[in-house]
């Protein structure tokens, strides 16, 4: 059996040596990255069911009074996060490798096999320490994967790094005060401790909870951090966009089902509000609020990757509502969704990534036409969206059924309207993001050079494509191996393989596939047997058989959905008036300012007697009041 | 073993006279003489260290509280390991400026600065120690001005008036106590400071304060310190930032029990720490040259140390000694690799470093890492002196100064991953790389940057030890004054 420090040993291994030795040789680091991400899935399908594993390392460090060996624990909630971890970043490795022939990739390589081991660390260990630890490093390893995209300036990594810092440095002072508080820092028992207080005497532990909450919050990009989600997500190069913005937004989620969750669910003895602690139904209305307003900037935005980090934002927000509920459905909705929003969020920014590699554009206006050219990136594509607007027969139908019924069952009505509006929302912009790409008119420099991608990047493709279309009917064979996670969460319904147990009734996804197929079969039959279609040139269609030259538009230049949805964009620009972008925008020019202030301080002369004086009055009234 | 302490102080003074002696030889005589003293200077403080030993020697036989002694317990042999291995690297691989023609006057300058700094730290009597403090000043007032730009003149002029106040400050608090106690031996200090009275112990000790927090770069004691940076020549820098100021951080940790025996001093002392741990991270913030930003840095740095001890107990202590070691290295790294990046581009704006990386991948490799370990980032020798002061801070219920600490951490986070960053980027510039020997030292620092990061337990024994004998002042009387008995 090998153990988890092995693996995480491995990886750090073999990030050194591809960093020292292979920069160059991109596709044998991807090859060398693909087996040890097989080798990991293989380790962990050997670990499921072991629940009681654990292992010591022989290694001990003396942290203030507390004495900790670092080690290892398989709970299901960690090891269903790394399998995952692990899957996609298998799948992710055939599309890199072909994608590595591109000009503009780079080796991104090592500081992705540091990303793994720093999850496996985050998701296995024990106790708090190894968690900060593999916490910071997943901050600086992306930061430096994302400052390999293609930026002018730093600013996007920046942003995505300052984030990180912050959610790094609430989790150690939150870490710290459990510390002291429990004198340990092992997380099972800090988590018990921590009930038991949360029930007697909730003021003291509000405190931390509110700090670990807002750490994990920032990590998944709720709002108002939700800024450096977009940035982040444009700027990374083009073929770990599936992974930050499928897998990493999650880590966020996971901390807070470790640890948060488990308190606010079983017995915070706060006040209450409609049935929940209000602690978490803030949180829960600030997923809505976060799904809704990633939904309304979506809807202007151009560049592919940008709306699609806005929809990871808004899925992020789902799961988040869900979770707070705190009931075992809300919870098994809100893991489901993450669950399929990895495999089907990864799926939609691998065939941008695709679409990148063919035309080496992410602006959608430029696009356009491209379905009969990359006719698998569409059919994936497409498959994708339906999925992400949670549609039936996908599976993103099937964990938003979910989290509408965790809702409606706890008599949360409000919010179930608020959800509807952001979902609805989601398939406008999801369409929209289709048609630009791929439907209309096509542009003559792709009609000359672009062609489908090599089969090798496929290959993740039609895999996320049985895999969404496969849990979407059977949604049992992932909620079935879930089963032993639900139980750390209370609940123990056992899972029929297509029958989905909701609050109000129950969803047999089989049964509605099979309804859908036969819509389909039905419109189809109309299709062929009415009358003859006559093929008309897609100018024609959108003109309405004008001449466009008279408009000095070409085909070239008309772009069928630019601007499509300004209407919907000037009926929500009384918010969009009112940004978090600009207040992070102004809060760091003032800092500049600051900072350039007190850099006069010391290089000005004269105004050092002024320095000295502040000294010492500094002295006096802080010795006085502090 | 009793004589190893005296030769690490004289033989670097007899070295500078030899190094006159030999004026016009070729300069590798010079690197050979220096190397060789500061070599053994390491290796035999290291020796001492890991055995554990306790040393006391007592100069010209005189016993204390009369005569000078010197003092090998585990705090003071682990700073003058610190040095004396910093001390090396920069005799052996830091000579940019001197290339053919013998600089005699430098490197006897920076042997006698050497010497200086051995003795303030092995030194057990106060008025001993503010004449090697001078020593050590004089000696660098020169250096620094040696740097050749317009900057090194001013720093050093800045260096020289604030210094000189200090240390006129600083003798007439060492004057006040000896007055009042009798005695200018520490460990006999410490016994009989209660003999003070109230207002006149805060007096003296906030003067005799004055002179350890220029070395310490605390505001408002720092304002020499960018310009310094910035006009030093190469080695001179590395001095300045992991010499000089760790000799203050010692002070400050020796200085402890007496300390603590004044909690009012402890409480004004804790803004003061503060406002100067803000404005010079902020200052770095927007600083484009990179010396300034380190000295910048430096200053920051110190102000955590000096927080770390104003939290106090076994924790803030150990967290004062593993920044100040984790500080030293680390910014001994970014001096050498800056120096090199300076030589290779002849810029000292980092905004020109852009895509050096691609041109001098090592180096850009060592700024990251060594700016991470600074930072706090896990993996390096800087998280665990973080996480500990962030501990300590928590222990004694310092809530407010731990919020700043954390927010500045960001702010540091922010500007030096800048810096990286810029390194990273792409660009289409062909510069060549220049005086990559410079990098050797680097990389041996960031390998135990990296070691004690990843292992922390193994210096974390030594430094316990240092925290004993820098909590245990009775232990420490008891040592020094019964040792000859």
């Amino acid at each position: 059996m090998i153990s988890i420090g092995a693996m995480i040993i491995l990886a750090v291994v073999l990030a050194l040596i591809t960093r020292v030795f292979l920069m160059k040789h991109k596709l044998l680091s991807w090859v060398l990255f693909s087996a040890y991400t097989a080798f990991s899935v293989f380790v962990l399908l050997k670990l499921y069911g072991n629940w009681n594993y654990f292992e010591t390392m022989n290694l001990s460090y003396l942290v203030g009074r507390i004495n900790m060996r670092p080690g290892f624990l398989n709970k299901p909630l960690g090891w269903f996060f790394s399998f995952f971890v692990m899957a996609m970043s298998f799948l992710n490795s055939f599309f890199s490798m072909g994608f590595s022939k591109s000009s503009h990739s780079r080796n991104i390589v090592p500081h992705w096999l540091m990303i793994l081991a720093a999850s496996l660390t985050v998701f296995f260990t024990k106790d708090w320490l190894l968690f900060i630890i593999g916490w910071e490093t997943l901050g600086w390893a992306s930061f430096f994967i994302i400052m390999g995209g293609k930026q002018k300036k730093y600013k996007d990594s920046m942003s995505y790094y300052f984030f990180s810092l912050v959610s790094g440095m609430l989790l150690i002072a939150a870490v710290w005060m459990i510390g002291i508080k429990f004198r340990t820092l092992n997380i099972h028992t800090t988590t018990r401790s921590m009930i038991i207080l949360a029930k007697n005497t909730p003021w003291q532990a509000f405190p931390t909870l509110l700090m670990l909450t807002l750490s994990f919050l920032i990590k998944s990009g709720a709002y108002p951090f939700h800024i450096w989600a977009p940035r982040a997500h444009k700027s990374a190069p083009a073929d770990f966009s599936p992974f930050i913005s499928g897998i990493m937004i999650k880590f966020g989620i996971f901390g807070l089902l470790l640890y948060v969750i488990p308190i606010v669910s079983k017995g915070y003895a706060g006040y209450s509000i409609f049935g929940m602690p209000v602690f978490a139904w803030v949180f829960s209305w600030l997923g809505i609020i976060t799904s809704a307003i990633a939904t309304v900037l979506a809807f202007s935005e151009n560049d592919a990757k940008r709306l699609m980090a806005y929809s990871s934002v808004a899925n992020a927000g789902y799961i988040i509502t869900a979770i707070f509920l705190g009931t075992a459905l809300g919870i098994k909705g809100g893991l489901l969704h993450a669950f399929n929003h990895m495999i089907f969020k990864a799926v939609i920014f691998m065939t941008i990534a695709a679409v990148v590699y063919r035309t080496g554009e992410t602006d959608m206006n430029k696009m356009g036409g491209l379905a009969y050219k990359m006719p698998i990136t569409f059919m994936t594509f497409l498959l994708g969206i339906i999925a992400a607007a949670g549609i039936a027969p996908m599976n993103g139908f099937v964990s938003k059924w979910m989290i509408y019924q965790a809702l409606l069952g706890q008599k949360h009505y409000f919010m179930t309207v608020a959800m509807f509006f952001a979902s609805t929302g989601a398939f406008l912009y999801l369409y929209r993001a289709l048609h630009a790409i791929f439907l209309g008119q096509i542009r003559e420099v792709h009609e000359r050079e672009v062609k489908e991608v090599p089969f090798l990047m496929q290959i993740p493709m039609w895999i996320g494509m049985i895999l969404m279309f496969g849990l979407g009917v059977f949604p049992g064979y992932l909620l079935r191996p879930m089963m032993p996670l639900m139980k750390t969460f209370g609940s123990s319904i056992s899972e029929s393989l297509n029958v989905v147990q909701g609050s109000v009734g129950s969803l047999n996804t089989l049964f509605s596939t099979v309804i859908f197929i036969l819509g389909v079969v039905i419109a189809a039959a109309i299709f062929f047997l009415s009358a003859k279609t006559h093929k008309t040139p897609m100018m024609d269609n959108y003109t309405s058989g004008e001449d466009p030259e008279e408009w000095n538009v070409t085909p070239n230049k008309y772009q069928f959905s630019y601007g499509f949805y300004e209407p919907i964009t000037k009926m929500f620009s009384w918010a969009l008036k009112r940004s978090v972008d600009k207040a992070y925008f102004k809060a760091s020019y003032i800092l500049k300012i600051i900072g350039r202030e007190i850099n006069m301080i010391f290089t000005d002369h004269n105004n050092w007697g002024y320095a000295a004086l502040l000294g010492l009055l500094a002295m006096i009234i802080g010795g006085l009041f502090l | 073993m009793n004589t190893y302490l005296t030769l690490l102080i004289i033989l670097p003074v007899f070295a500078a006279f030899l190094m006159y002696f030999f004026r016009k030889a070729d300069n590798w005589v010079n690197i050979a003489i220096m190397s060789f003293v500061t070599l053994f200077g390491t290796v035999s403080s290291l020796v001492m260290l890991f055995s554990q030993g306790m040393e006391v020697v007592a100069l010209g036989g005189w016993k204390p509280p009369y005569g000078i002694v010197l003092v090998g317990d585990q705090l003071s042999l682990i700073f003058v390991a610190l040095i004396y291995l910093i001390a090396y690297l920069i005799a052996q691989f830091g000579g940019i400026e001197r290339t053919k023609t013998n600089d005699h006057k430098s490197g006897a300058l920076f042997m006698l600065l050497t010497a200086a700094a051995a003795g303030m730290i092995l030194t057990g009597d106060l008025f001993n120690f503010f004449v090697f403090m001078e020593l050590a000043a004089i000696s660098s007032y020169v250096l620094i001005a040696k740097g050749g730009c317009r900057s090194s003149y001013t720093g050093a002029l800045k260096y020289i008036f604030t210094g000189g106040l200090a240390s006129m400050l600083m003798l007439l608090g060492i004057g006040i106590l000896y007055n009042t106690t009798g005695t200018l031996n520490i460990a006999h200090l410490m016994v009989r400071i209660g003999l003070v009275g109230d207002s006149l112990r805060w007096l003296a000790l906030g003067l005799v304060l004055c002179g350890i927090l220029l070395k310490m770069e605390v505001f408002p004691f720092n304002l020499w310190v960018p310009e310094s940076y910035k006009g030093a020549p190469a080695g001179m820098k590395i001095v300045l930032g992991s010499i000089l100021s760790t000799v203050g951080g010692y002070a400050l940790i020796r200085l402890y029990p007496i300390l603590i025996q004044n909690p009012g001093l402890i409480k004004m002392l804790l803004p003061l720490a503060l406002l100067s741990l803000i404005l010079a991270e902020l200052a770095a913030y927007r600083e484009k040259h990179i010396n300034r930003l380190l000295g910048y840095s430096s200053a920051g740095q110190m102000a955590l140390v000096m927080l770390a001890i104003l939290f106090g107990g076994r924790i803030g202590i150990y967290a004062a000694i593993f920044i100040v070691i984790a500080h030293a290295m680390a910014k001994a790294v970014l001096f050498f690799v800056g120096a090199h990046f300076k030589e290779s581009t002849g810029s000292s704006m980092w905004e020109s470093y852009r895509g050096l990386s691609k041109i001098s991948p090592i180096g850009a490799a060592l700024f990251t890492i060594a700016a991470l370990s600074l930072t706090g980032i896990p993996g390096m020798m800087g998280f665990w002196g973080k996480l500990s002061m962030i501990g300590a801070g928590l222990a004694s219920a310092k809530y407010f100064s731990i919020a700043i600490i954390l927010i500045i951490t960001i702010v540091e986070g922010v500007y030096f991953l800048r810096i990286s960053g810029t390194l990273y980027q792409s660009t289409e510039s062909d510069v060549k790389a220049k005086a990559s020997y410079l990098l050797i030292p680097a990389v041996i620092l960031v390998l135990i940057i990296v070691l004690v990061g990843f292992w922390p337990g193994c210096i974390s024994k030594i430094i316990n030890g240092g925290v004993s004998a820098a909590e245990r002042s009775s232990e420490y009387a008891k040592l020094v004054l019964d040792y000859l008995l």
